[in-house]
């Protein structure tokens, strides 16, 4: 029997106490593009959380009265440069906080312009057992509604709190390269169901690149020895998606051999950085086509329209 | 509102970054972090992506960048109504297909076609005076219309049924057209097709050449005559007039005119003939023509020539129906063990080889 409401979905995130957004000829909107993306987050059952360092806590009240916000003791600044939150920490909060089964990460700046039917629908597919994630659609300028389709990144996390429990996300912070592949990864090799939505209802405000070389090649690593790690207890599936794949098993060896040269300092030796950037570049596509072999879109019944220009 | 209100369509992503099967394209690139692949050095560039969908869909073309006077997309010869949005740099064609396009198909096979390809100016080992460009392509998508759920697969066609009736490997060696070469010529402003298969073998026929000419038409739609007679095949008496791929009814598609042959080695080899058609033209249509210039358009007219890939692929429907049907009443091993006396391809073809 359908339930008369739908689940709710609660989602923790890491608000900055500032962000920067330079939108040409406005100036920096920064502080109007984060307001945005807080008050998009909840609705129809679901809420959001912000997991900070205790440091950021009182400047982040006061800039979004609203906001719930959760102090956490530590960050990940000694190994990531900058105060990010561990995405175990935000597991954490998201374990004591959720009242119901279904939990999820958002990236701070995405804004959600999902209807009711859109939200009632991915909380129903994540309490089958999926976990459902959304590419991001760019945005220019926040008056714009549409935009191109980021296919190379993952910025809403929808799950069920078991699917959680599951997901070894240790090294990994919100905010560092990498995450988001890892966690879609790490699904597929547990047997997670994976659904990539294609909807234009997870927005972002285009800025340049945040995340620094150093941090890449840090996160990459993790991605590297997890994969090692997965891949004895993996040897039989691995088999079936190289042939699936019509992947031949030479260039999956020769794949795995350049995966395997990342080194994961790169003025380790002549050539580290274009050696890391090249074929970490490949796995990340690598991935990026993995989990698109899950891709969906929603729409309404009976017409083709996506489900976001039904929305509001 | 609950999660029935909106449904989940499957889509299939299908990205240049890796490895395509298709002709006209160059190498893929990365610009700002976006893969894509141009088009060239011809104005027609195809892409055939394994793709089962039993009813009409929608599909998406990404371009890293608009192309100024248009783009001309064929979905399996069937042309499209293309419907371009723009997505901040880049630029979405969008199109939706009937289920004609992709019936019987487990390919989707995409041809698109620019009006002219504009040069690069940048010299390359590879096109010391640039390469010619046509259009950038980051991703097709294709959705098949079935709401919820994969197209499910299944043997349920001619297609699949005539490798079942007769075994996959006896196929393979006694109704596979052999030829060390197919010549397609446009001929009369492109109404009818000369073909020309050299060092021609099947089964226990062999011929140093064997021609004929096809003909759009014969049933109103997409129909197809194919005409040995008015070919010119010297030594050879062919009295076959014309074989026309026909919808009749409910039936589906025929190959009609085969039944006035008196020998069924005839109508078997007339009929793989047929069958055995469309993969030659695609490797005509991608070969280089001029100086290493894949997709060039023979003729020039790239409608003409998608009318001529969706009557080939209707003649490959019904000529396989046709060779089901044949191998459902007749012991066909034994049919094509050797040409008979007064077959059509008389002497010449009768000195073969013997097949066992």
């Amino acid at each position: 029997m359908r339930p008369l409401v739908p689940p709710a979905v609660c989602l923790a995130t890491s608000v900055p106490p500032a962000l920067k957004r330079e939108v040409a000829p406005a100036g920096d909107l920064g502080a109007l593009w984060q307001r945005r993306c807080v008050a998009s987050w909840g609705g129809t059952g679901w809420r959001a959380i912000s997991v900070n360092p205790e440091a950021e806590a009182a400047a982040l009240a006061a800039a979004h009265p609203g906001l719930e916000i959760r102090a956490v003791g530590r960050s990940a600044e000694a190994e990531y440069g900058r105060p990010f939150v561990w995405i175990d920490d935000l597991f954490a909060a998201l374990e004591r906080e959720a009242e119901g089964e279904l939990v999820g990460l958002v990236n701070s700046d995405i804004e959600l312009a999902m209807s009711p039917a859109e939200r009632a629908a991915v909380a129903a597919r994540a309490r089958d057992g999926a976990l459902v994630i959304y590419n991001r659609t760019e945005l220019r300028h926040p008056g714009q509604r549409i935009g191109p389709l980021y296919r190379y990144g993952y910025d809403l996390f929808v799950m069920p709190r078991a699917v959680m429990r599951r997901l070894d996300m240790r090294g990994f912070a919100l905010g560092v390269p990498w995450w988001d592949y890892w966690m879609a990864l790490d699904a597929l090799l547990r047997g997670v169901p994976v659904v990539l939505v294609q909807n234009p209802s997870a927005r972002h405000l285009a800025h340049a690149q945040a995340w620094s070389t150093r941090n890449w090649e840090r996160a990459i690593g993790l991605v590297v020895r997890r994969i090692g790690a997965a891949r004895a207890r993996l040897e039989a599936e691995r088999a079936r998606l190289l042939r699936e794949d019509g992947a031949d098993m030479l260039t999956a060896t020769v794949m795995d051999t350049l995966v395997g040269a990342i080194r994961f300092d790169a003025r380790a030796g002549y050539m580290g950085a274009q050696i890391n950037h090249g074929v970490g570049t490949l796995l990340g596509l690598a991935i990026v086509r993995l989990v698109e072999r899950h891709a969906h879109r929603l729409v309404a019944a009976g017409q083709d329209a996506p489900a976001e220009g039904l929305a509001a | 509102m609950t999660g029935d209100a909106l449904l989940w369509r499957p889509r299939q992503v299908h990205d240049l970054m890796f490895r395509i099967d298709g002709f006209g394209w160059y190498p893929p690139e990365l610009r700002d972090g976006i893969g894509f692949r141009w088009s060239g050095p011809g104005r027609l560039a195809s892409l055939r992506i394994p793709f089962r969908c039993g009813g009409a869909g929608r599909g998406e073309i990404h371009l890293v960048e608009p192309v100024p006077g248009g783009v001309e997309v064929f979905l399996n010869g069937h042309p499209m109504t293309i419907e371009p949005r723009s997505e901040g740099a880049m630029e979405v064609l969008g199109f939706a297909w009937p289920a004609a396009a992709m019936a019987g198909q487990d390919v989707a096979e995409l041809w698109i076609a620019v009006p002219e390809t504009r040069a690069e100016g940048m010299p390359s080992p590879d096109a010391p005076g640039g390469r010619r460009l046509g259009v950038a392509v980051s991703c097709v998508v294709l959705e098949p219309g079935a709401a919820e759920g994969r197209v499910p697969e299944g043997a349920t066609d001619a297609e699949d049924a005539l490798p079942l009736l007769i075994g996959r490997r006896w196929m393979a060696r006694h109704l596979a057209v052999e030829a060390s070469g197919f010549a397609f010529t446009p001929a009369e402003d492109g109404e009818a097709l000369e073909v020309t298969a050299t060092a021609l073998r099947l089964a226990a026929l062999s011929l140093p050449r064997l021609a004929w000419r096809l003909r759009l038409g014969g049933d109103g739609e997409a129909g197809l005559v194919a005409d040995w007679r008015a070919a010119d095949n010297p030594g050879l008496a062919l009295p076959v007039a014309g074989v026309v791929v026909a919808a009749p009814g409910d039936d589906g598609l025929a190959l009609d005119g085969l039944d006035g042959l008196a020998s069924a080695f005839d109508r078997v080899a007339l009929a793989a003939l047929l069958r055995d058609l469309i993969g030659p033209f695609r490797r005509w249509l991608g070969a280089p023509r001029g100086v290493g210039a894949v997709g060039d358009v023979p003729g020039g007219d790239v409608p003409r020539l998608a009318a001529w890939q969706v009557a080939l692929h209707r003649a490959r429907a019904a000529a396989t129906r046709s060779l089901a049907a044949l191998a459902a009443e007749s012991d066909l091993p034994a049919v094509m063990s050797r040409v008979p006396a007064g077959s059509i391809f008389g002497a010449a073809g009768a000195a073969a080889r013997a097949v066992g």
